[in-house]
């Protein structure tokens, strides 16, 4: 019998759990949990529990594809990789470097990541290289960098459970993160106060100490009016104000006006609820404050980041144990891909890419001129493409035909597009208009790191061989440089890490050897470095922490005589993202089969909305049909869908205005109409 | 069959664990990198990662017997007639097995050969032989002593040893048993008069552990159907539905069976290991579901577990090892629940 377990680090969300991967005479059977790793703790969630089981999925795309005549060819690497070199080439030969993009992936690894934003810059010669953390975490990465000067989660997720206090604002963590619902859950047992700001009464909000049910995109008010109360009633930290931060008379004086009635108005929040809950948040010490893309997938994400970073200043909760500010990063290497450089003003570890001083070092590093010039967001490559600026785009991974906003638009924008190249595991909506389909291996097929929200580098392990031709995505990129004359040579993923360790400060210390046993948080300076388990400690990255002075703005599109509804989307428990992997398991998709809104029984009423009824919500982009699930959960007058469905894509509704300094769309609230199909 | 009685040195463990690895499928405890302890296949050479002082492995021999999933046959034409079984049931040693766990199996023995006999599980059973690792320490997650599974075995084990200072005395248990002892006969001497006594009295001490509830108590509260239901509130309340507590239990057995396709093209009808705390187990094409709420399928894994398994097969379907405790997202705690039961 050969039976191994297999160590490595889960694929889907940002915690980061480990868990063995059982393989059977060379076919995966089943996880089993480990107990004695930081974050899993014997415990798997209920996706982690069923990783194993899309690795060997019939649909897996064995062979490269190429289309001729509209229709998918298997071919052979050499062909495949041939048309990609010499189109890749033709176009920045014709066009110029900037024409090209490449889109990484936060569902791979570190090394991958590394190597898509090198052959970005060092062979194509261009800064356009981006991810999909642009749709969902950006808004965090500008807001904390402006205030704290690093842009990452503050503390570990084991501290959660010791706050004294949690402040959950857009965050459905028993959904979205569960290994970090259980902390709250372990806090919430141990006497923490929790206070859970959600549209929706979500799991949390169940046993929470407070719900504070504001309308979606009205979070700048309520986190305004929260530091009015805490200020009016002293209750603010002094001197952590004087010595530790610059800018609190600027942020007061904004602050100012959401007094409770005011708030009150805007969010639909009874005052005495807010009172109430900036009193907890001010006194209960330490107090840790957790979001999601319930803050940061709005037109104003990064100023609600900002929001968030002021609150958490005014009341001296950053720098220590179980307090801080921390977002919950939502794919598994997420912040990793951010770290890596998967973006297009940086090179890894935020080092911009217009000082002259970094851009030497890399230029020395990699042997070839670079640009000076920050590249284009997807936001903007997809912009760039529908006007004809962006001629080819290398997506890895990647599926925004169904993840990003206004799908339509993504659509249009893609068939502008002279040349498209996909790297993916499954046939995707995205691939299917690719000229080119690279198969990659999925994450049990191949060996490197991703960096968990906490920014914590883990190890996965390879457990099977590739399927089919299937290669590491890593390995895919090696070739396409290699072929158009710029060697990648790496005889393994941890000679990669050993590459980017010395240019990326932050990750000074890192190796896989050092990794083997448990992960280390980054900053981790150097080979004696213990890592970082929470950041700002005695002082700010960026020095001082800085108050922000910011006003509220309503969402790009609020309800009106036509579409009067707010409609927010958001995640499942046992659905992950577009659902690519999570629709082809068994056991998750049979709890949540079919598409569904969510809407108040008293505006289910009114239209003639039965329980499980059909209905169709509508937008100014798009309808769908789907059933009504009628849930006093929700807030009256908003409705609630998830993104998990390609037969009913909800970012065909979603709204594309988007933050315009971060860039990310406005997937949390955008205006809907929804009539009872009869 | 009168237990037999022998003395194993300690110091002779390595050796006799090597033997038995060079001839047959060795399964043991082995420690890694992590410090996690997990019952896994040990080659020849990987005897020394071989762990016997530990509370209890992560994983329970379950899956040597009936596996997280696992194709039952493959079709080979075209026709659903045309289609081989494909498992295979392998001779296996499994070393150092707590008692609870080897309960479990007993357990698992009932379910699978009752009115229908599973063929694949109990031809895996036919061919293993067990050898049991009793415990002497009490300790704080598990409770053996009080579903009557340990410290110690009286019966339903092929091998037990008891720990007394530097060896083991050996008991066997059951012909198949007996025949491990044979075919490693030099490593085994027959017990003295003071091994057996030294055995009992370790046997003796380790029954001291109290108890932490009156399983009967316990079947008597639910038959009567009188548990407040505040207690099935706040269990489905913490509930994930992630099926972990199942999954990770030694005696839960619930399968699916689906028809699966590999990328290599074998097709081949699976099962996989289902929970019943998934909404999807029970509910029927059209949405209906009989449980009904979260409480309902909370209080169904307690009755059936405590109370139904009790009428049907005369044990507690919960062998008290406590690894549900471990794994729970919502911090549902099964032991402290089942006090509340009791006291309920």
């Amino acid at each position: 019998m050969k039976l191994n377990y297999v160590l490595t680090t889960c694929p889907y969300c940002g915690v980061g759990c480990n868990f063995y991967l059982k393989v059977k005479d060379g076919h995966m059977i089943g996880v089993a949990p480990s107990r004695n790793t930081h974050i899993a703790k014997g415990r798997i969630c209920v996706k982690g529990q069923n990783a194993w089981a899309i690795v060997e999925h019939k649909d897996r795309i064995k062979n490269p594809l190429i289309k001729k005549g509209g229709k998918f060819i298997e071919s052979s690497w050499i062909e495949a990789l041939g048309l990609v070199t010499s189109k890749f080439k033709d176009i920045k030969r014709r066009h110029g470097a900037d024409s090209l993009g490449v889109w990484s992936s936060a569902r791979c690894t570190n090394e991958l990541n590394y190597l898509a934003q090198k052959f970005a810059r060092a062979v194509l010669g261009t800064n356009n290289v981006d991810h999909c953390a642009r749709t969902c975490h950006s808004p965090t990465v500008a807001g904390l960098i402006r205030s704290f000067g690093s842009g990452a989660m503050t503390n570990s997720i084991d501290e959660i459970k010791d706050a004294k206090c949690i402040f959950a604002i857009g965050s459905n963590a028993t959904e979205a993160h569960p290994l970090i619902g259980w902390r709250v859950r372990s806090a919430k047992d141990k006497g923490a106060k929790l206070i859970v700001c959600d549209p929706r009464r979500i799991d949390m909000a169940e046993y929470a100490d407070i719900h504070i049910q504001h309308y979606p995109g009205t979070d700048i008010a309520l986190l305004n009016c929260l530091m009015n109360i805490i200020i009016s009633e002293s209750l603010h930290d002094l001197s952590f104000i004087k010595n530790r931060t610059e800018g609190f008379d600027d942020m007061l004086k904004a602050v100012s006006r959401y007094t409770p009635a005011y708030a009150e108005k805007i969010t639909g929040v009874p005052k005495g609820l807010l009172i109430k809950a900036a009193r907890i948040y001010a006194t209960e010490s330490p107090a840790s404050i957790i979001y999601t893309l319930g803050i940061t997938e709005h037109t104003v994400g990064t100023e609600n980041v900002m929001s968030i970073a002021n609150l958490a200043m005014l009341t001296g909760n950053v720098g220590k144990p179980s307090s801080g500010v921390n977002p919950l990063r939502g794919q598994n290497n997420v912040q990793g891909a951010c770290d890596m450089a998967a973006l297009p003003d940086v090179y890894p570890g935020y080092q911009r890419v217009d000082d002259p001083a970094i851009q030497k070092k890399f230029e020395k590093a990699w042997g070839v001129a670079l640009s000076p010039r920050p590249g284009l967001t997807v936001t903007d490559q997809l912009i760039e493409a529908r006007k004809g600026s962006i001629k080819a785009l290398y997506m890895i991974g990647e599926d925004p035909l169904r993840s990003d906003p206004n799908i339509n638009h993504v659509r249009e924008a893609l068939e502008k597009l002279e040349f498209l190249v996909v790297n993916e595991i499954f046939m995707s909506p995205t691939a299917e208009m690719a000229d080119v389909i690279l198969p990659g291996a999925s994450f049990a097929e191949k060996t490197g790191t991703f960096t968990n929200s906490d920014r914590r580098v883990q190890l996965v392990r390879k457990a099977i061989e590739p399927i089919g031709n299937s290669r590491p995505d890593w390995k895919i990129v090696c070739d396409i440089a290699s072929k158009m004359g710029y060697p990648f040579d790496y005889k393994d993923t941890a000679e990669i890490m050993d590459e980017l360790a010395p240019l990326t400060p932050i990750y000074g210390g890192i190796s896989h050897k050092r990794i083997e046993k448990a992960g280390l948080q980054w900053p981790c300076l150097d080979k004696g470095h213990p890592g970082t388990q929470y950041l700002h400690k005695d002082k700010f990255s960026r020095g001082l922490g800085k108050f922000h002075a910011i006003e509220d703005k309503p969402p790009a599109e609020v309800p009106d005589k036509d579409y009067p509804f707010i409609l927010s989307t958001g995640r499942m428990r046992f659905h992950y993202n577009v659902g690519t992997m999570t629709r082809r398991t068994n056991l998750l998709n049979r709890e949540f089969p079919r598409m569904f809104v969510e809407i108040n029984p008293l505006d289910a009423d009114e239209l003639g909305i039965r329980k499980g009824g059909e209905c169709i919500v509508a937008t100014r982009r798009g309808s769908l049909r789907m059933r009504a699930r009628v849930t006093s959960g929700i807030k009256r007058k908003v409705l609630w869908m998830s993104f998990h469905y390609t037969e009913a894509p909800a970012n065909l509704l979603t709204n594309d205005a988007f933050c315009p300094i971060s860039r990310i769309g406005e997937y949390k609230a955008c205006a809907a109409s929804v009539e009872a199909v009869v | 069959m009168a237990h037999e009685r022998f003395v194993i040195n300690k110091n002779d463990i390595p050796g006799l664990l090597g033997a038995i690895a060079s001839k047959e499928v060795l399964i043991a405890p082995i420690g890694n990198e992590v410090g996690d302890i997990n019952l896994l296949p040990v080659s020849g050479d990987d005897v020394s990662s071989v762990v016997l002082d530990y509370e209890n492995t992560i994983n329970s021999p379950k899956e040597f017997f009936h596996p997280d999933s696992e194709a039952l046959f493959r079709f080979t034409g075209a026709s659903h007639d045309d289609a081989d079984m494909v498992y295979v049931a392998e001779e296996i040693v499994l070393f150092g097995v707590r008692p609870c766990d080897t309960a479990a199996l007993g357990y698992l023995d009932k379910v699978f050969s009752g009115d229908f006999e599973d063929e694949l599980y109990l031809k895996r059973r036919d061919k293993s032989v067990v050898i049991t690792l009793g415990c002497t320490e009490c300790h704080n997650g598990c409770f053996c002593t009080s579903t009557g599974t340990g410290p110690f075995l009286e019966s339903g084990f092929d091998i037990q040893l008891v720990p007394v200072a530097t060896r083991y005395v050996v008991y066997t248990g059951s012909d198949k048993g007996s025949a491990f002892i044979e075919r490693y006969g030099k490593y085994f001497k027959s017990a003295k008069a003071v091994d057996k006594r030294d055995a009992e009295l370790a046997v003796l001490k380790a029954a001291k552990c109290p108890p932490k509830f009156s399983s009967d108590k316990v079947y008597d509260r639910l038959s009567s159907g009188k548990v407040h239901g505040d207690l099935w509130k706040d269990v489905a309340s913490r509930c994930q539905s992630c099926g972990s507590c199942l999954f990770i239990c030694p005696t839960c057995y619930c399968f699916t069976v689906y028809d699966n396709e590999r990328p290599d093209g074998e097709k081949t009808r699976c099962r996989q290991w289902d929970a019943c705390y998934f909404r999807g187990f029970t509910r029927m094409a059209g949405g209906a579901d009989p449980v009904g709420s979260g409480e309902g399928m909370a209080k169904r894994k307690y009755n059936h577990k405590l109370w139904h398994d009790k009428d049907r097969f005369g044990i507690s379907g919960c062998v008290g090892c406590g690894r549900c405790n471990e794994s729970c997202v919502g911090n549902v705690n099964w032991l402290e629940n089942i006090i509340r039961i009791e006291k309920s």
